[in-house]
């Protein structure tokens, strides 16, 4: 079993090349930097116990984006059964003297189907076929969320910015 | 339009982990490693693999009252989609099933069902998304700038005139309006009250407790609403859900994957408020499907959020219906 578990040189690899994205998507969700750290370790964890087999380096990508995404929605689920509100939570540790702060606070307002379009559209370059095909979603549903979430963002933009 | 793309990516780009915060990540995670604190520890994720069950052929009747359609009326063909998969490891080896990496799935029209011209507009849409742009190089050469097209055709997501070409060919050749003005509806009230229509939420429902997460909608009465629906009793879950409302005349062009029809159980069932609606059930999704008289109606039912496998019982289904009122919606 041991045998075809990565070893610890490849996974620090792995890490250090994707910990930024991993890190971006999991704060998205949470909100703060400790949740978010948790996320990422338990994101970088399923990816040894799962071991899967990269076709190359962006399906490694995709892989971590999806795993993430999906490790914090399973987690804000279990939070919402305890009825824990995350709304509440807003320390930006992590994004010391950031001028966008007023988007930032709106990015991570959007709800939860927005987030990863959002962040694969804008900061990761991707096209709405490719975040369709990982995100397991039509094609045009991602344009039609690109589209609403632009628009939430645009009133944040026009409030925000003036 | 540029600014706001700048501003989203700078957003994004001040949230990074600090030098210390990263070597303290892989730490813990090296640490758990050698721990083998994770060893044996199965996937959450399952695989939604399409199950069982038959096909139920539904008569159309000749009374325009009485229309009486399925869910494979609604469908506009078979699309591949590639799949990232979360690996399972083999519990007796350890090794890990190979990704799969494409599928095909049935998809279905929301605006309406087989050969109504809402159906004929999305499925021609669809047909010239599927052959349009196949290599990606057209969108590859715009890549995310803007267009100019985002305002008037918002809905469409077209980024050549092109393809805002075919839409303005597609709504003239079968009489419909493009989707266009649209606004956020924070709560279900402003929703209800900006398309002029009672509160949607309003059925008899013993055992469901419906709740809206958020919406928007188009100013031909068009919405999309999401919610979650808590259903006690014997049936006892949570299910999230997309409420979408489609005004006969409009061309909505979305579209929604079903996995495969084949593998939905299908019934008419009654409401507590009356409204006669179709209900399908299958272990990767189940919907609720009305036609009124101006619009059609979609509840797409997102499955059980505190379970790992979608589990919604027929009865539970019945209970979240009831908990609609359909005919609040003309």
């Amino acid at each position: 079993m041991a045998s075809s578990l990565r070893a610890d040189e490849e996974i620090t690899q792995i890490y250090y090349r994707h910990v930024d994205t991993v890190y971006r998507i999991c704060f998205s969700y949470m909100k703060n930097a400790a949740d978010t750290e948790d996320m990422v370790q338990e994101t970088f964890l399923k990816l040894m116990t799962h071991d899967p087999q990269f076709q190359s380096e962006n399906h490694e990508k995709a892989w971590l984006i999806v795993t993430a995404s999906n490790t914090c929605k399973d987690e804000l689920r279990r939070w919402k059964r305890r009825l824990e509100h995350l709304n509440s939570q807003t320390a930006h540790e992590h994004i010391a003297q950031d001028p966008y702060s007023g988007m930032l606070d709106a990015i991570l307002a959007l709800p939860t189907k927005y987030k990863d379009v959002v962040y694969l559209y804008y900061y990761e370059g991707y096209h709405t076929a490719e975040i369709a095909n990982m995100l397991h979603r039509p094609e045009s549903t991602v344009r039609n969320q690109l589209a609403r979430a632009r628009k939430m963002l645009k009133k944040t933009q026009r409030t925000g910015g003036e | 339009m540029r600014m706001l793309q700048e501003e989203i990516y700078h957003s994004y780009d001040a949230i990074k982990p600090d030098e210390n915060a990263r070597k303290r990540m892989l730490q813990k995670i090296q640490s758990a490693k050698s721990h083998s604190r994770f060893a044996g520890k199965e996937s959450k994720w399952t695989f939604r693999l399409a199950p069982v069950l038959a096909v139920i052929l539904i008569v159309t009747t000749v009374s325009c009252t009485s229309y009486f359609f399925s869910l494979r009326d609604l469908g506009i063909g078979k699309k591949e989609i590639q799949i990232i998969n979360l690996p399972q490891p083999d519990p007796g080896t350890g090794a890990s099933n190979p990704p799969q990496l494409k599928k095909e799935v049935d998809m279905i029209a929301l605006g309406g069902v087989w050969n109504s011209p809402e159906y004929k507009a999305c499925a021609e849409w669809e047909e010239f998304l599927q052959n349009y742009d196949q290599d990606g190089s057209i969108i590859a050469s715009i890549g995310n700038n803007p267009t100019g097209l985002e305002e008037s055709y918002e809905a469409y997501l077209c980024y050549t005139q092109e393809m805002a070409d075919k839409i303005e060919e597609i709504c003239a050749k079968y009489h419909l309006t493009k989707l266009t003005g649209i606004q956020i509806a924070d709560d279900l009230d402003t929703l209800c009250r900006l398309t002029s229509i009672g509160n949607v939420f309003g059925g008899v429902s013993e055992h469901t407790q419906l709740t809206y997460w958020g919406g928007y909608l188009y100013s031909d009465g068009t919405f999309h609403l999401e919610g979650s629906a808590a259903i006690a009793g014997a049936s006892q879950c949570t299910a999230d859900f997309q409420f979408m409302r489609s005004v006969k005349g409009s061309f909505c062009p979305i579209t929604l994957n079903v996995t495969d029809i084949s593998q939905y159980r299908q019934w008419y069932y009654t409401t507590s408020s009356g409204d006669r609606v179709l209900l399908a059930n299958s272990s990767t999704k189940a919907l609720i499907i009305v036609e009124r008289e101006q619009s059609f109606i979609v509840v797409n039912v997102l499955g059980d959020i505190l379970s790992d496998a979608f589990d919604i019982s027929d009865e539970a289904l019945e209970s979240m219906a009831d908990a609609f009122d359909f005919s609040v919606i003309p």
